[in-house]
């Protein structure tokens, strides 16, 4: 099992602190995790984009086209469940 | 959700499709616009995709149109990627991802020796993401002619404000009133349909370049005589009654946009053309003339000699195939684009 996967807060956090890194109005609104961040604005399919090449970089999870969808991005609670599912389905992350 | 992409019908599909374009796109796109761009393009009817989304609904589309075009010296098959939009509830990316990679995978089939495209910004990125990098960027030329407007910002003082601004535009006036030293060059305004001489002359030019769209009469008739929304206009430069060059232009809120520059590349020729059509502009009251063209025009040094400045690039990307274009092979102008 991987970090991520002890803690599921860990995701939440890694990925809380790139959005409100990458986007100045998540900041600016004090967004919760359980936010529509699409729906508001704050991420556009350029954010979605950044957050994609992000989860490549952070967790070694890529996104396939059916996964970029308002269920996965919509808030960052379900960007990390996104996450936590990806790297389960990985190869070797079974125990 | 899930996003299910189809290719569609155009004829069962009009409403769909002029539908999503009208909300998501362009609000002024009509039948019209649809019956002209999709059906009736003399190279041939365009290609679009639909995607679906949970309930069959359609939730965003793209399309190709296709180009007779130009690649070295032979007649090919081209297309030009457009109309890519999608619901706003659906700006999560994939479904936009999803419609991209099914017209890329046309527009790189065996049906098209070269394609493409003029993304806006998002669509760079989204081209990014796929791996594709542009082959080459657009940089919008334009020319000050008229100064009342910026004058009228800086200077709230009316009367004070329109003295400067007569005496701004007398001095852009004087500056680009030199001869173009061609006695023998005749300049004036085609009204009627683009004829054979268009097709010679693109014939003769065209296929010099190593892509390069067929300019023919057929083409320019359809694409700018028969656009449904804009007028352009033509002016022509003759020598010996022979045709050597033409500008087709179009005007807008004051502003005018150079949509095609072609024919000869004797400076001589295109300074009479431009100076001639600036003259013109400018009697009609036109502010700004605009002309883009690809960074790696060659014209570009004699564009900013006649006081055409760069402005705002955007990218473009070409393909043949599976591999990317370079801009050394494109000759690509505004009117290039799809509509």
């Amino acid at each position: 099992m991987n970090g991520v996967s002890k803690d599921d807060n860990n995701a939440i956090f890694r990925i809380r602190r790139f959005v409100f890194q990458k986007f100045p109005l998540a900041r600016k609104r004090s967004v919760a995790n359980s936010d529509n961040l699409l729906e508001s604005g704050i991420i556009d399919s350029l954010g979605v984009l950044e957050l994609v090449t992000f989860f490549q970089q952070e967790f070694s999870v890529t996104a396939a086209d059916e996964d970029l969808t308002p269920e996965n991005f919509q808030n960052i609670e379900c960007m990390a469940r996104f996450v936590e599912r990806s790297l389960e389905l990985q190869p070797g992350s079974a125990e | 959700m899930t996003t299910r992409i189809r290719e569609a019908n155009l004829r069962e599909d009009q409403k769909v499709l002029t539908d999503l374009i009208q909300t998501y796109l362009d609000g002024e796109a009509d039948n019209n616009r649809f019956r002209w761009l999709y059906l009736e393009n003399p190279f041939g009817p365009a290609r679009a995709w639909v995607a679906c989304g949970d309930h069959n609904e359609a939730i965003g589309m793209a399309a190709v149109f296709p180009r007779r075009m130009y690649r070295e010296g032979k007649t090919v098959t081209g297309c030009v990627l457009g109309d890519l939009c999608i619901s706003t509830k659906y700006r999560s990316v994939g479904p936009t991802l999803q419609l991209q990679r099914a017209c890329l995978a046309c527009a790189r089939s065996e049906e098209f020796a070269v394609a493409y495209d003029f993304p806006s910004s998002t669509m760079s990125r989204v081209y990014e993401h796929l791996g594709i990098f542009p082959a080459e960027k657009s940089v919008r030329r334009a020319k000050v002619l008229r100064i009342d407007d910026k004058i009228g910002r800086l200077v709230p003082v009316p009367v004070l404000s329109r003295l400067l601004a007569a005496v701004g535009n007398f001095a852009l006036a004087v500056k680009s009133r030199r001869p173009s030293h061609l006695p023998d060059l005749e300049v004036r305004l085609d009204d009627a349909p683009c004829s054979s001489e268009y097709s010679a002359l693109a014939e003769q030019v065209g296929s010099s370049w190593g892509i390069c769209t067929v300019r023919s009469a057929e083409y320019l008739n359809w694409r700018y005589r028969r656009h449904p929304r804009l007028k352009y206009e033509f002016l022509a430069a003759r020598r010996y009654k022979e045709l050597v060059a033409y500008c087709t232009f179009t005007m807008a809120d004051g502003n005018a946009t150079i949509a095609e520059l072609f024919g000869s590349m004797d400076n001589q020729v295109l300074t009479g053309l431009l100076r001639e059509l600036v003259g013109l502009l400018r009697r009609r009251g036109v502010a700004t003339v605009s002309m883009p063209v690809l960074s790696g025009d060659p014209r570009t040094g004699l564009l900013r000699k006649l006081g055409f400045w760069a402005r705002e690039a955007v990218p473009v990307m070409g393909f043949a195939g599976g591999s990317t274009l370079t801009s050394s092979q494109m000759f690509l102008m505004h009117g290039d684009r799809e509509s």
